[in-house]
């Protein structure tokens, strides 16, 4: 059920054959939830740490008066929220984009495995490394980049991690956002999340209605971006 | 909600072919505004280049609902030989 996620996890040690069917062993029953709702609350203490299997997810922080910021994006193999195993409280909610199955590990089996098998809970350490990672290059994306150049960003990385769970056929990945999503994401309006859908059409790199995204010059779009995969560490990880 | 279309002139034409649902024209002029003020933002050479830096906001039948418009002007003391900007 979870071997996206364990993938992951090999590239860091790798967890051997015990440890990998013990950490499938604690995981709950594969729950559903439709596009839109809400998995986990903003504030809430979360018992169990939510492991994504199909879908995609998003981590959002809502401001007062409306407006909100989505501040990362889960695939099929993400651990959506596995900080909360050592967090008390949620300091932002996750948002399932379209339907999404799940999975979930308890914190206190979680907690168990950890004490048991000490390079598991250092592979789990691996897994936030790799999302705040993440999130230091978002800061600089959207801090520091034109608007067309977030986007290609957002899809080269999108492109890089659906790839590496199976889920790019093509050039091809679906993408559950409506362009005000895109927006809250990108940091920009509706409106220009569209100009840059456009633009980015008329030069023929991508075509991204609003299910999907076809890449057709790879190249270019990594050129707009700037794009380099190395923050987000999809290489086998050495202990030394 | 209706689709307004928002075409642009920030050194070079853009001709909004989608469109954007939003619910009023109130929406729409709020939009206009955070789309011109991000390409000053991400073109700021652009508006001394041009004689042109326009968002022009269209209905679906390309009816001109509102535009936005602005001004670069150089003085004289600056360089510029038109427009006098009333200093004698």
């Amino acid at each position: 059920m979870i071997e996206r996620l364990l993938k992951k996890l090999s590239r860091y040690g790798p967890p051997s054959g015990e440890e990998c069917a013990a950490l499938s062993a604690i995981m709950t029953p594969v729950r559903r939830f439709a596009a839109g709702q809400e998995v986990i609350r903003q504030y809430s203490a979360p018992k169990e740490s939510t492991v994504l299997l199909s879908g995609m997810m998003g981590r959002l922080v809502m401001l007062q008066g409306g407006t909100q910021q989505i501040t990362a994006l889960q695939v099929a193999g993400d651990f959506v929220d596995l900080h909360a195993f050592l967090l008390a409280r949620m300091d932002h909610s996750v948002v399932a984009l379209n339907a999404c199955e799940v999975t979930t590990a308890p914190h206190a089996e979680l907690r168990r495995l950890c004490d048991l098998y000490p390079r598991l809970a250092r592979a789990l350490w691996y897994l936030t490394i790799v999302d705040a990672s993440i999130h230091r290059h978002w800061i600089t994306v959207l801090g520091r980049r034109d608007a067309i150049a977030r986007a290609a960003h957002l899809l080269c990385e999108l492109h890089t991690r659906l790839d590496d769970v199976g889920l790019v056929d093509n050039g091809q990945f679906e993408l559950p956002l409506t362009q005000a999503d895109s927006g809250d994401v990108l940091g920009v309006s509706a409106v220009h999340v569209n100009r840059v859908i456009q633009e980015l059409r008329a030069r023929d790199v991508v075509t991204w209605d609003r299910r999907r995204v076809q890449i057709k010059d790879w190249d270019a779009l990594v050129a707009i971006a700037e794009f380099d995969p190395t923050y987000l560490q999809l290489i086998q990880q050495t202990e030394t | 909600m209706r689709r307004y279309f928002f075409h642009t002139q920030d050194g070079r034409p853009f001709h909004d072919e989608d469109g954007t649902p939003l619910p009023d024209d109130e929406a729409a002029r709020i939009e206009a505004a955070r789309v011109l003020g991000q390409l000053l933002n991400e073109h700021p050479a652009a508006v001394w280049r041009d004689e042109e830096f326009r968002l022009t906001v269209t209905d679906e039948h390309g009816v001109i609902l509102f535009v936005l418009d602005i001004a670069a002007l150089l003085s004289p003391a600056a360089g510029g030989a038109t427009p006098n900007l009333g200093a004698t």
